[in-house]
């Protein structure tokens, strides 16, 4: 992917542009607000922009390229954790919001779902993944055409699991995405329900929801060579 | 230390710029003034009365005197016939006739200059006054007769001059006690009044200078120097719990980063170790990344719940049905109980929950009390998360059958960082359910800890909505 990342602190920006260059992206940086908001009407596949800019906010960049009808998918990455700081974010038109100090698996992961969100097109009925099916109208899943019997919150959980098949999703993503909760559990809360899924998905088929050891779950078919 | 001056002349000098002292000053002048204005009038209208009589006794005397000199039953010159018995009965008067060449012709006077009219004289014309001590002030009437010769009629006034004076030396008397009186009732007042507020100011700079300790005396007259000290003292109280507060976070701030940051240290100690392998090394340095997850979800938990307690938040919220934000919790946490050998059941009630509040935090707020209950309760435990309406008042509880907590520690729990014994082997940072308090606090929800034989019993109380469509 291609990747304008609007940062002003030149050790965040090495450490993004090497975690994410490693991913396989192309990373571009602009280190204040005017820089960005000009070099963003170029072709991106994504926009990482941090709040606190020196010239230009990142929330008045973001809301002026929305403005211009600028379509590529935004994430904010900030020191800004306040409660309202998220929601303000989102509604100038990001698409995620990622605190920092964060992970790298985490930003990852999310870099990799917003692109994946992009490419997409009109929204599906009826996902697949190898033998296992969703069909979102009817909410019914199948695994080898067998029907599966999910619990609405369990369909959610696995819809978005195949809706970014491939992709590495963190529990911090899961339960924004699934339950729409903003905290960091004590508990296995989302280990928990993963294990729950995966006795009702995968047992006695090939295992299609993998753990991804210090980042999360992907969903993904089976290596066809090793399958 | 502030830098004083010798107390002694430092009050003194301080004595005369006290309020209470240079009122009592204003009020002794103002009421010595106000004495000497009585003195004046009452002098005044006093005299004016008495020299009235006089006259008139005078005028009536004159007027006798006449009335018998016209006697014609009277020899010889009748004026001097009149006077010279008149003289013998009355010796209260003076009585004066002479000549029209200035001879006393009858009377027990010595010749007076002719003058017609009142007059007052100092000198004593009296016939003998030599041997008569009695001091005089003459007040009479002079009257020039048709043939030439002139009459005379007066009274001693001394007596009336001497009250005069006499009047006027008692109210110089008064004056004086007045004036001392008032100024050591001043003196006195102002010492009183400035032993209090030194009372108070003495306790201020000790407090100042640390003692934080301190409390102003009262002076125990229930007066409005103890009200103040009252309002002083419990500001002071407040004062101090929150430096006690401040102090004790601090403090655990400190203590509860440590574990973590040693522990820190001594994965990256053992990671530079040449004779590790490399999966050694990344699993070294893995647990080093944990280590610092825990410090900074730390840091943002104490973050929010200082957001919280600062209450901006409450612009942001909406009126909402608590119904379905229970409802996903429980389907969240249901699995997550089951798998720790775990039940946990959901009662809703009947009736919508409407409360105004913000989803995000109750979210949270539920979420931290089920976490709670299903880290502390232990295996086997039923989890119980109920809801209902009492009236106009919602309320949420979350309850299990674990060990509970002991009533003495309930409140305690709530503080920051403040942590069971028994929990500490288990996961969390202390902060859970302060921010619980805080979050409840932030929506005018009491939160009270009860026990539920066995077990804890956590129950949020919202305090009467405003009455909304929900």
């Amino acid at each position: 992917m291609r990747i304008l990342l609007i940062e002003d602190d030149p050790e965040s920006t090495a450490f993004i542009a090497q975690g994410l260059g490693g991913e396989g992206h192309a990373i571009d940086v602009a280190a204040d607000g005017h820089a960005g908001l000009k070099r963003a009407a170029e072709d991106w596949d994504l926009l990482i922009v941090d709040r606190m800019l020196p010239g230009l906010d990142g929330l008045s960049i973001v809301r002026r390229l929305r403005a211009t009808g600028l379509q590529a998918p935004v994430l904010f990455l900030t020191t800004m954790d306040g409660i309202d700081d998220r929601v303000a974010g989102l509604r100038a038109g990001g698409d995620d919001y990622l605190v920092k100090p964060f992970a790298l698996v985490e930003l990852a992961a999310r870099v990799g779902a917003l692109g994946r969100r992009a490419a997409r097109g009109p929204r599906e009925t009826v996902l697949r993944v190898a033998d296992l099916e969703i069909d979102l109208l009817t909410r019914t899943a199948s695994r080898a055409g067998k029907a599966i019997d999910l619990q609405p919150r369990e369909l959610k959980l696995l819809e978005i699991l195949m809706r970014h098949a491939g992709q590495v999703l963190t529990r911090a993503m899961l339960m924004e995405l699934v339950w729409d909760f903003h905290f960091d559990p004590l508990t296995n809360l989302v280990e928990s329900h993963i294990s729950r899924l995966r006795g009702k998905v995968d047992r006695g088929h090939v295992e299609l929801i993998h753990t991804v050891r210090g980042a999360g779950y992907c969903l993904r078919a089976p290596d066809p060579v090793a399958g | 230390m502030p830098v004083s001056a010798p107390a002694g002349s430092r009050r003194g000098w301080r004595l005369w710029r006290t309020t209470v002292f240079r009122l009592t000053l204003a009020y002794a002048a103002f009421f010595a003034l106000a004495g000497m204005a009585l003195l004046v009038v009452i002098l005044w209208s006093a005299t004016g009365f008495m020299t009235r009589q006089v006259d008139a006794s005078i005028a009536a005397e004159m007027a006798e005197v006449m009335a018998d000199a016209a006697d014609p039953a009277l020899h010889g010159d009748p004026y001097k016939t009149v006077i010279d018995s008149l003289a013998r009965r009355s010796p209260a008067f003076q009585y004066l006739l002479q000549s029209a060449d200035g001879k006393p012709l009858a009377g027990n006077m010595h010749a007076l200059r002719p003058v017609p009219g009142i007059r007052l004289m100092l000198r004593d014309h009296r016939l003998g006054h030599e041997n008569n001590p009695e001091p005089t002030v003459l007040h009479g009437q002079g009257r020039v007769l048709p043939d030439g010769r002139f009459l005379f009629v007066g009274l001693n006034v001394y007596s009336v001059a001497e009250m005069r004076q006499s009047l006027a030396r008692a109210f110089l008397w008064c004056l004086g006690p007045i004036l001392a009186l008032g100024l050591v009732s001043g003196f006195l007042l102002s010492m009183s009044m400035a032993r209090k507020v030194e009372r108070i100011s003495v306790a201020s700079r000790a407090i100042m200078d640390g003692d934080l300790s301190q409390r102003i005396a009262r002076g125990g007259g229930g007066d409005e120097f103890d009200h103040l000290a009252d309002s002083l003292n419990a500001m002071l109280d407040r004062i101090a719990t929150l430096m006690l507060n401040l102090s004790q976070v601090t403090n655990d701030i400190a203590h509860d980063l440590r574990t973590p940051l040693t522990r820190l240290r001594q994965k990256l100690e053992l990671a530079e170790r040449d004779d590790l392998t490399r999966d050694a090394l990344r699993e070294a340095l893995a647990g080093a990344g944990g280590e610092l997850d825990r410090i900074l979800s730390t840091f943002s938990a104490l973050l929010r719940i200082a957001q919280i307690e600062a209450g901006s938040r409450r612009a942001g919220f909406t009126a909402l049905d608590l119904r379905p934000l229970l409802q996903t919790l429980h389907e969240a946490y249901a699995p997550v109980a089951e798998e720790g050998g775990q039940t946990m059941t959901f009662q809703p009630g009947p009736l919508p929950l409407p409360v105004q509040g913000d989803p995000e935090l109750l979210t949270q707020l539920v979420a931290n009390l089920i976490e709670n209950a299903i880290t502390h309760a232990g295996p086997g435990a039923a989890l119980a998360l109920d809801a209902g309406r009492t009236g106009e008042r919602v309320h949420i509880t979350v309850s299990d059958t674990g060990p509970g907590i002991p009533a003495g520690l309930r409140q305690k729990v709530l503080q920051r960082f403040f942590r069971l014994e028994s929990s500490r082997t288990t996961p969390g940072n202390g902060l859970g359910l302060s921010l619980v308090a805080a979050i409840a606090g932030l929506h005018d929800a009491e939160l009270t800890l009860d026990d539920n034989h066995p077990g804890l019993r956590c129950t949020l109380t919202f305090a009467a909505a405003v009455r909304s469509t929900l």
